[in-house]
This record gives structure tokens, C-alpha cells and sequence, in this order.
């Protein structure tokens, strides 16, 4: 079947009835937490693991992958309005939209968050499209070794591009792996670390832990600050960007979209880390840089596209090779591994409705978010001024509730509560938690395929660097591991130049 | 400058390192030909021993990079006894009853005036029971009003 034959056969899928009812559930939930402060997709996606148990799995994917499209749209808002961002990824957003709200131009800059969030949700998708299938079908040549060196590089790259330090996330993630290896032996069978605890057999459950280290943690972190929210108040007139706006910003719009389609397909990479990139590299190319950070309409457009192209190539390496890029992706994984659909380089061959129904429900969710996020932008901006202190309440009793619902166990509520304290101390000393999660949910599989590549080998370590794939791979992740030692030596050549 | 939380930080993930290693090594290691069960999980804990020594080091001269000033600790330790409470009378308070509180204590941490903090917890607490064990179907603990109704 050729590409668009197939696209098709997925648009078949993704506009069923139910398929479409979950996807616009997805958008609607994606929205509603981007801009609500306190539940990020992370939780939100882990919190209604336990509800997709029960429906059929290409509707559950078809949902979460909502969720955490629809929240890049969501995060915009309370960057604009409030200066607070709702998502991490809209952080950038802050720096030029709240400012074009106070010159009185909140309405264009909403508009244009939504348009170029919608313009490159749409190309992300379309390269996906291409993408994705040449990326599974190279990596059908991937055997135990270069799948060990792939997750390293994956591991690496979230630590380097996570916001805190390299030695911080290097930690968490070695953390991550260890605690990932709670449980039954991968291999043998046996239980390890256990401690005779029934429930540990199973090892740590990954909605428990995703509930505490960024719903509960989030939640105490505020409230050591109630912070003061305030609308800032004005009147939200012409959403549509004037003629004039589209000339200063369609090329800020394709630019980001290209800058975070590239920057999501990295294992690792993601929306916060593009929509910086994305923003730093349109005040360079600026004829007016000076224009940065006091409301340009630039300053919206390409960190909003990036994000949102990002959020949605991130799904490539997850589909094809089977390695989620962040903790939001690691969830959808999650959420396919219980359906017993193994993500990887066969899904394609194995799942072809899955698959191709996803890309295409992708498309009809970048729409929906469209038409969700402009004229509902009212309602959206109403939901702002719910007071923090019940939102704050809300989260509790939905962290309680979905951490509950996982095995209807107290104890797993007590593990969550656990979490969390971890979670807000580890925030406080800017520990970051996106390593340690994908390490947990990437361990069990770093550790089988650096047994079988040991045990193929005859015990040989230099394995992974005899096949070049695989020795691309870690060489890629050594580089990323050399640099901050090279940056380190680099800046004290340049204090101390003459010695 | 030395940074007191940090080295406590890092001597906590070097305990870590130090159970994982000592627990992987009970369990057997095995040789590069023939893992057994504590391979990896001796690898991981000898890389952490490792870059937990790197970072107590860093913690003594003060290089960690930067770190969050920890703000009025009143709120958040408040919620943790609730929740940790919670936790314990989950099952026989049941659902609502334990709900209904742990709301109100949220509630009056984040100031809230008492007569808008006893509707607004009942109402969650009963709205949420409603939602995902009568609509949902997941299972919430009945508890005393169970018992007496």
C-alpha cells in the first residue's frame, strides 16, 4: 500500500465514532490542563491509564496523544495573559505575549499561538507521515546492541537537554534504572529487591510514581508561595492576525516548525528544549532583535510552533523504534505496553491501524484544537480565575483517586504520598524528574539487550563499537556526555587566556 | 561554599549505590558470558556510588549549580500530615468521610473562610465519589458510611 492509501486507511480508523469522540476528549483535557497551573500532561495522561484499560487501544492512544498535543495549545494562554506558564514548554511564551497583552494586543497573540500551534501541528504530522515508516523500516536492522547503545543515547539526551545539571541528571537517571530493576529479573524469573513485600513484585508502579513526582510534588511546591493570580484585563478583540502580523511572523511560524520537528524526533529532545531553541534562533535572524522580549509578535509565533511540532514528532521515535522521548511519551508507552502492543520498529507491520490511525487522528486533533482554542478562548480565560486553592484540592483528590484506582490499594496511595515528598525535595535541589522516569520504564529493556549483546558476543564489552550503527550511537551519547567537561575546561582557557 | 542540604542529597544517593551494590552482589553477579540476576543492578550501583562521590565533591566546594530556596514550609508540611493521615484512615473512614477532611485541611491551609470551606469539601469530596465509582466504576473505599447504610 502506498503513503496516502495508507493514510487513508488511518483517517478510516481516527474519524470512527469512538476514535473521534476519545480524540476530542483528548483536545478538551490537553487544554484544559495546558492552561490550568498544577496537573501537567505527565499526571493527566498517567491519572487515565487506568480509565483506557477498558477501551479498545487504538482509542486510548488516539486520547492521550490529545492530551499532550492539546496541551501545548492549552500552555500558550497563561503565558500570554498571566505570565505564568501553564506548560514548561510555554515558559519562552512569557517573554513576548505577556507583554503583547499589555500593549493591548493579547487577542493577536493569542490568535497567533493557536494559528502557528495549528500550521505546525499540521507539517509535524504530514512529516511523521514520511518520516516514521523509512525510520521503522531502517530500524528492522537493529539487533540487541545497537538497541543497548540506542537507549543509552535516549537516556543521554534527556539528561543533556534537561534544564538542570548534567551530574544531577546523570544521577537521576542511574537512579531510575536501579529502581527499575525492582521486581522480577527480566531475564531469570527470580524477584529482586523485593524485601517479602507483595506489591513490589510487580515492582514500582509507574502511574503511582508519575502522580507523586509531578502531581503531588507541583501541588506542595505552590503552596510554600500561594502564588497571586491576577487576568490581566483586556479586551479580547480581533483573535485573527492583522495582514500585516502575518507578513512580520510567517516565516517565525514555518521556521519553529521545522526547528521543533527536527528537535522532537531526537531521543531526549522535546518541546521545552524547541521552543527555546526556536525563539533564540529568531531574535539572531531578526532584522529588528532589539524588538525581542517587549511584545513582538515573532517572539509568539516561534517558540508556540515549535513546541507544538515538537510535541508531535516526539511520537517518532516512540512508534518506530520503540523509545519514548520524554515523561508524557513514556505514558503513551506505558499505556501500549498494557494493551500488550509492543511500540517499536514492527508496530507498523503488526498494527497497521494503530499506527496509521494515530498520524491520521493527529491531523483531525490539530484541527479540533483550532476551532477549541479561538473561539472557546473566552471560556478558557474564565477557567483562569477558578482560585488556585480548589484547583490545588482538585489535583489532591484526583492524584489520590488515580493512584488508588491502579490496584484499589491504600498502599499504593501511601507510595504516592512518598513520591511526592521526594519529588518536592528533589525539585527544591533542582534534581530533574524526566530522567529518572524514562529510566525506569527504558531499564528492563536496557537491561536485556546489554545481556543478550554480552552473552551473543561471548562476553565481548567492544560489542557496540564493532557494529557502526550501534557505535554511531554511543559515540553520539559520549560526545553529549564529553561536553560539559569541554565546556567547563573551555571557559577557564578563556578567564585565564595568558596563563 | 560548602552546602550543608546538598551533601546530605549526596550521601543519601550514595547509600543507594552502596544498598543496590551490596543487594545485587547477594543476589549473584555472574560474569559477562553468564549475567545473573545482580549484573545489572551491581553496574548501576557502582555508577552511582561513582557520580554521587563526583557530586558530594562538587557539594563541598559548592559547585552544584543552583538550587530552590525552600519558602514557608507551614503549608506543605500541613498537607503531608494530612495526606500521610489520609492514607491511614482511607479504609475505615471510607472514601467521603476521609475525602471531606483531607479538604477541608487543604482548604484552611490555603486560607479559606470556614463557611465557604465545609460545602466546597463535601461537595468534592461526594461529586468526585459520584463521578469515578458510580459513573466510572472504580472502586473507592465505603468505609463507615458504607457500614451504615
Amino acid at each position: 500500500m502506498g503513503f496516502l492509501e495508507n493514510l487513508g486507511s488511518g483517517f478510516a480508523v481516527a474519524l470512527s465514532p469512538w476514535n473521534f469522540f476519545y480524540c476530542a476528549i483528548g483536545a478538551i483535557l490537553g487544554t484544559a490542563i495546558g492552561v490550568l497551573p498544577g496537573l501537567g500532561p505527565p499526571a493527566t495522561i498517567a491519572l487515565l491509564l487506568p480509565v483506557t484499560f477498558k477501551i479498545e487501544p487504538v482509542s486510548a492512544v488516539i486520547m492521550l496523544a490529545g492530551i499532550f498535543y492539546g496541551a501545548m495549545y492549552g500552555g500558550s494562554t497563561t503565558s500570554i495573559l498571566l505570565n505564568i506558564p501553564g506548560e514548561a514548554a510555554s515558559v519562552v511564551t512569557c517573554l513576548d505575549g505577556y507583554k503583547m497583552a499589555r500593549l493591548g494586543r493579547a487577542g493577536p497573540a493569542l490568535g497567533i499561538s493557536a494559528l502557528g500551534s495549528f500550521i505546525a501541528g499540521t507539517l509535524s504530522v504530514f512529516g511523521i507521515s514520511i518520516v516514521a515508516p523509512s525510520l521503522a523500516l531502517f530500524a528492522l536492522k537493529f539487533g540487541p546492541p545497537e538497541y543497548c547503545s540506542l537507549v543509552v543515547l535516549g537516556l543521554m539526551m534527556a539528561v543533556y537537554l534537561s534544564e538542570e545539571s548534567v551530574l544531577k541528571g546523570l544521577m537521576m537517571g542511574v537512579l531510575g534504572l536501579l529502581l527499575g530493576t525492582v521486581g522480577l529479573d527480566p531475564v531469570g524469573g527470580g524477584q529482586r529487591f523485593t524485601f517479602g513485600v507483595a506489591r513490589l513484585t510487580d515492582g514500582f508502579d509507574f502511574v503511582v510514581m508519575v502522580m507523586g513526582l509531578f502531581g503531588i510534588a507541583e501541588i506542595l511546591s505552590n503552596l510554600e508561595a500561594p502564588e497571586v493570580r491576577e487576568v490581566f484585563k483586556t479586551a479580547l478583540k480581533g483573535l485573527l492576525p492583522t495582514r500585516e502580523d502575518w507578513r512580520q511572523c510567517w516565516a517565525a511560524v514555518l521556521r519553529g516548525s521545522l526547528f521543533g520537528f527536527f528537535i522532537g524526533v531526537l531521543p531526549g529532545g522535546g518541546a521545552i528544549i524547541s521552543s527555546f531553541a526556536a525563539y533564540a534562533v529568531e531574535k539572531r535572524l531578526s532584522k529588528h532583535p532589539e524588538r525581542f522580549g517587549k511584545g513582538t509578535i515573532e517572539g509568539v509565533a516561534a517558540p508556540e510552533s515549535a513546541n507544538n511540532a515538537a510535541s508531535t514528532s516526539s511520537f517518532i521515535p516512540l512508534l518506530t523504534l520503540g523509545v519514548p522521548g520524554n515523561a508524557s511519551i513514556a505514558m503513551i508507552f506505558v499505556a501500549l505496553m498494557i494493551h500488550g502492543i509492543r511500540p517499536g520498529p514492527l508496530l507498523l507491520q503488526e498494527h497497521p491501524d494503530l499506527f496509521w490511525g494515530v498520524i491520521a487522528s493527529m491531523y483531525i486533533g490539530n484541527a479540533m484544537l483550532l476551532g477549541l482554542n479561538l473561539p472557546l478562548i473566552r471560556f478558557w480565560v474564565r477557567l483562569l480565575t477558578v482560585p488556585y486553592r480548589y484547583l490545588a484540592v482538585l489535583v489532591v483528590i484526583v492524584c489520590i483517586i488515580g493512584a488508588y484506582s491502579v490496584n484499589n490499594s491504600v498502599f499504593d496511595v501511601g507510595m504516592m504520598v512518598g513520591f511526592g515528598v521526594v519529588g518536592y525535595l528533589l525539585r527544591k535541589f533542582a534534581f530533574p524528574p524526566a530522567p529518572f522516569i524514562l529510566a525506569m520504564i527504558l531499564g528492563p529493556m536496557l537491561e536485556r539487550t546489554l545481556q543478550q549483546s554480552l552473552i551473543g558476543s561471548g562476553g565481548e564489552p567492544l560489542v557496540f563499537l564493532q557494529r557502526p550503527i550501534s557505535a554511531a550511537l554511543l559515540s553520539a551519547a559520549g560526545v553529549l556526555m564529553l561536553t560539559p567537561a569541554v565546556k567547563w575546561v573551555w571557559k577557564r582557557r578563556r578567564v585565564r587566556p595568558h596563563g | 561554599m560548602r552546602k550543608p542540604g546538598e551533601i546530605g542529597v549526596g550521601i543519601c544517593f550514595l547509600g543507594i549505590g552502596i544498598g543496590f551494590m551490596i543487594g545485587a552482589i547477594r543476589l549473584q553477579i555472574g560474569k559477562p558470558t553468564e549475567p545473573q540476576p545482580g549484573f545489572f543492578p551491581f553496574l548501576g550501583g557502582v555508577i552511582l556510588i561513582v557520580l554521587s562521590a563526583i557530586f558530594l565533591f562538587q557539594a563541598q566546594l559548592g559547585r552544584t549549580g543552583e538550587t530552590r530556596a525552600f519558602g514557608k514550609l507551614r503549608s506543605p508540611s500541613i498537607v503531608v500530615l494530612g495526606l500521610i493521615l489520609y492514607v491511614a484512615g482511607l479504609e475505615p473512614l471510607g472514601y467521603i468521610v476521609a475525602t471531606a477532611l483531607l479538604s477541608a485541611a487543604v482548604l484552611r491551609v490555603l486560607e479559606t473562610k470556614f463557611r465557604v470551606l465545609l460545602p466546597v469539601s463535601l461537595l468534592l469530596a461526594i461529586g468526585s465519589y459520584i463521578l469515578f465509582d458510580r459513573l466510572l466504576g472504580v472502586t473507592l473505599p465505603g468505609g463507615l458510611l458504607a457500614k451504615l447504610w
